[in-house]
């Protein structure tokens, strides 16, 4: 049998995986010029780049996590705890190794705990096989109450200025710092996925575990670094978080894991796991961060914001699972 | 019209499947208070006519009588109400509930709005008493073994008062001594006068109980007789006794060279009794080494614990002299061993991936440049391959989930042709594959063969083990039962081997 896609015949299912996800970007950008007051300008835009910033590195560590079919429900608490570790580094050694090094500094010890955080769940998951749910589920409740232990449930301050660089500055006065972060862990992530063997291992896995290691792959190995890398973001996301709010907040990140997820989600990722791709992910914080920004604009209530965030989801994955039939009756 | 004194008949029963006539023409008698056993090869049919006898197959053509009454269509339930119980190979017991909830699950004594817990513990009482099933109603289910589980479903089919009881395979699951508690039951069942239908493949069970035996063999009824009629030999000759034409032929002329795998006393031992025990082999390059014997024996599991898929307790693989340690399937790729597995798209293909993907998966670091993949080479490598082995497909970047079933396998022997391999092993490399496509996955077989590759086919075809293998080794439960060459091998000799018969010199 022959690929029936390239018989020329329109199929809707098969339409919506490959082009949906921009069409909706381009849809919901259009009615946003259209109908919300003060959209349109580069301020506002450029403002919306940085606000997403945090979500999209997040989103791109844990598209690794989902298309192995597995999930991180802890990265809203993972990012408050490397966050406000990064704060703390940065003012216990601020004095002693000048500003700038204690900034390396900082940058490091975070990255190091962000691969720690994700080393450990993808170990307890692989060696007791238990579900990556569960597992985070822990995570997220052991994060939240480490930083609280750590800060004592206080606000961390008293950070050199250049501590705000990253979440705050601006390159040239135009390109804010935070957005080049971004562009920077995209470009890692997309060769990871795309270029490396890695990433051929990783769908494979994803696709089919046991085809995988009859294969040869060592599954568990891709599943741990998966993990990894999804800390690494993480610990990205949390320094970008804090530098943006000027100190470390131990309560801050709520809900980060629910954005990060529906980027995945809203841009075609399959939460069975096996299918995904990065431009996909970025488009799909696009668009939840262009739904926030217009609703901010427009002077709705945070309380229906929330309701809106949550549909988004459902509604995204039932877009997933409908195509998805669709295109699959076709064949 | 029929005769009265058959508590079961069935004439000339015709099922037919999408391309395959599965029951072609099967008669039946089952008497009253006798062990009916059918005998057949792997896929003879007899799973086919069990299901069409109880409801979940509707025959196409021939009559079924019951009690001398016709029966036409039904469901399993009516099945079962009119008397006729089927004891599955595979039980799912309520493991949680208690022995006497399990047999009248679905139908307990009620009491008003209330289950009648005392009726309900009385009744099953008295039933395993009868029955002389020594266990008590209120035990768990968990605390019984497979046997046990056994000796309940039998329980509860006489609780519905069924005078047939279809036993599939019931001694496959359960240890040697559990057996003699299983035949204890059945010959107390014939004294109650209820008639046993029994698939088995084994001869000694066979010759323990049967009272009469139907042979079926390709869906075709052979012959029903009276078990001393019968003796192994003459069991096996009629349950495989088909023409052999050379449907798969090995080119003979394929040299036989070397020594490239020897296997030295592989054992696997686990908690569940381990599934192949003392497997010693040598194979050549050049050769194709049959693996036969029936369903269960244990071949795709030592296969699989060659391949690292698997543990193996103990025991010495050695490749080209030298012993290897294979812990994980990437040691057995690293030393150029590849397997076809029997589960295509459950261990062969990521079916939601492209072909490209799916060919170079075991091979990625062949495409590997600065680090990088080199998509060019692997497109150029997908396209060499899907000419070389005629693959239909559009292109490289088609989702292997599309292909028909002769040509994923194309894809998954791909995935192996373009590393070095040295051992290929292939579980049942046909199964479920239109007849054009098989005898092309054949030709690849000797084309590898000529070039020297060494080759391991596991089939539960008789034709094909016999047409493609050089030597072929023969494994009932787990052990070797012999290597036969050749020139001197017959489906009789193999079937006797398999079934535990012995070859009588």
């Amino acid at each position: 049998m022959i690929n029936k896609s390239d018989s020329g015949k329109f199929n809707f299912g098969e339409f919506y995986t490959r082009f949906g996800t921009f069409l909706l970007l381009v849809i919901i950008f259009l009615a946003a010029c259209l109908f919300v007051p003060g959209f349109f300008g580069r301020e506002n835009l450029t403002n919306i780049l940085r606000q997403i910033a945090v979500v999209v590195v997040l989103a791109f560590g844990v598209e690794f996590v989902i298309i192995l079919g597995h999930i991180n429900v802890a990265l809203g608490s993972e990012i408050a705890l490397i966050g406000c570790i990064s704060c703390m580094v940065m003012v216990g050694t601020q004095a002693t190794l000048g500003a700038g090094g204690a900034l390396v500094v900082s940058i490091i010890v975070s990255l190091l705990v962000g691969v720690g955080i994700g080393a450990m769940n993808g170990f307890v998951i692989t060696k007791f096989n238990i579900p990556a749910f569960i597992m985070t589920l822990g995570v997220t409740e052991c994060a939240r109450g480490a930083v609280l232990l750590l800060t004592g449930g206080k606000p961390v301050s008293g950070m050199a200025e250049n501590f705000k660089f990253l979440g705050q500055g601006y390159i040239f006065n135009v390109i804010p710092v935070s957005v080049i972060v971004m562009i920077i862990v995209f470009v890692v992530c997309w060769f990871l996925l795309n270029k490396c063997r890695f990433g051929r291992h990783l769908f494979a896995v994803g696709g089919n575990s046991n085809a995988a290691e009859a294969s040869g792959i060592k599954t568990k190995n891709i599943v741990r670094k998966a993990f990894i890398i999804d800390g690494i973001c993480a610990a990205i996301a949390g320094i970008l978080f804090m530098s943006r709010m000027g100190t470390g907040q131990p309560s801050a990140g709520l809900t980060y894991e629910f954005k990060a997820i529906t980027a995945c989600v809203v841009g075609g990722t399959s939460l069975a796991g096996g299918s995904g791709t990065l431009v996909g992910t970025l488009i799909g914080a696009v668009i939840v961060g262009i739904i926030e920004n217009a609703q901010n604009l427009l002077g709705i209530n945070a309380y229906w914001q929330q309701v809106v965030r949550g549909l988004i989801i459902l509604v995204a994955v039932i877009i997933d699972v409908v195509t998805k039939r669709a295109a699959a009756k076709a064949k | 019209m029929t005769d009265a004194k058959y508590v079961l008949e069935m004439k000339n029963v015709v099922k037919i499947f999408p391309g395959v006539r599965a029951l072609d023409g099967v008669n039946l008698k089952v008497s009253e208070g006798k062990v009916h056993i059918i005998c057949g090869e792997n896929g003879a049919g007899k799973s086919t006519l069990m299901k069409v006898i109880n409801g979940t197959y509707e025959a196409d053509e021939g009559q079924m009588f019951y009690k001398g009454k016709e029966i036409g269509k039904r469901t399993v339930e009516d099945t079962i109400k009119m008397g006729i119980a089927m004891i599955y190979q595979e039980l799912n017991p309520v493991l949680d509930m208690t022995i006497a909830e399990n047999i009248y699950l679905g139908r307990e004594p009620m009491k008003g709005m209330l289950v009648d817990f005392k009726k309900l513990y009385e009744d099953a009482q008295e039933l395993l008493d009868s029955l002389e099933i020594p266990y008590k109603a209120k035990q768990k289910m968990s605390e019984l073994s497979l046997a046990g589980h056994q000796l309940v479903e039998i329980a509860k089919a006489i609780s519905m008062e069924a005078s047939v009881i279809i036993m599939d395979e019931p001694s496959s699951a359960i240890a040697d001594a559990e057996i003699e508690v299983l035949f204890k039951q059945i010959f107390a069942l014939k004294e109650k006068g209820v008639a046993i239908l029994y698939i088995t493949h084994k001869m000694d069970e066979i010759f323990r109980i049967a009272d009469e035996i139907t042979i079926i063999r390709d869906g075709k009824w052979i012959e029903s007789g009276p078990a001393q009629d019968y003796d192994p030999g003459k069991l096996v000759a009629k349950m495989v006794g088909r023409e052999i034409t050379n449907v798969f032929p090995k080119e003979v002329d394929i040299p036989i060279g070397e020594v490239v795998m020897e296997a030295e006393g592989l054992t696997q031992e686990r908690s569940d009794g381990g599934r192949f025990r003392d497997i010693s082999f040598k194979l050549h390059a050049g050769e194709i080494l049959g693996f036969a014997g029936l369903v269960g024996a244990g071949r795709s599991e030592l296969m699989r614990a060659i391949f690292g898929l698997d543990p193996i307790s103990s025991g010495n693989i050695y490749l080209n002299g030298k012993k290897i340690n294979i812990n994980h399937t990437s040691d057995a790729v690293a030393a150029g061993i590849a397997m076809i597995n029997e589960d295509r798209k459950g261990y062969g293909l990521v079916l939601g991936r492209d072909i490209r993907e799916n060919i170079s998966l075991a091979q990625i670091n062949r495409f590997i440049k600065n680090g990088l993949i080199d998509d060019k080479s692997i497109d150029k490598v997908t396209e060499e391959m899907v000419k070389m082995l005629k693959i239909k497909v559009a292109g490289g970047k088609v989702k292997a989930a599309t292909l028909s079933g002769g040509n994923q396998q194309k894809v998954v022997l791909a995935k192996w042709l373009i590393g070095k391999v040295k051992v290929m092993i292939l579980d049942e490399p046909t199964r479920g594959i239109d007849v054009g496509a098989k005898s092309e996955i054949h030709k690849l077989m000797c084309k590898f063969a000529r070039q020297g590759m060494a080759i391991i086919m596991i089939s539960s075809e008789l034709p094909e083990i016999l047409g493609m293998s050089d030597r072929v080794i023969v494994m009932q439960e787990g052990q070797m039962k012999g290597i036969i060459n050749r020139e001197e091998a017959t489906q009789e000799k193999i079937m006797l081997l398999a079934t535990g018969g012995g070859i009588e010199e």
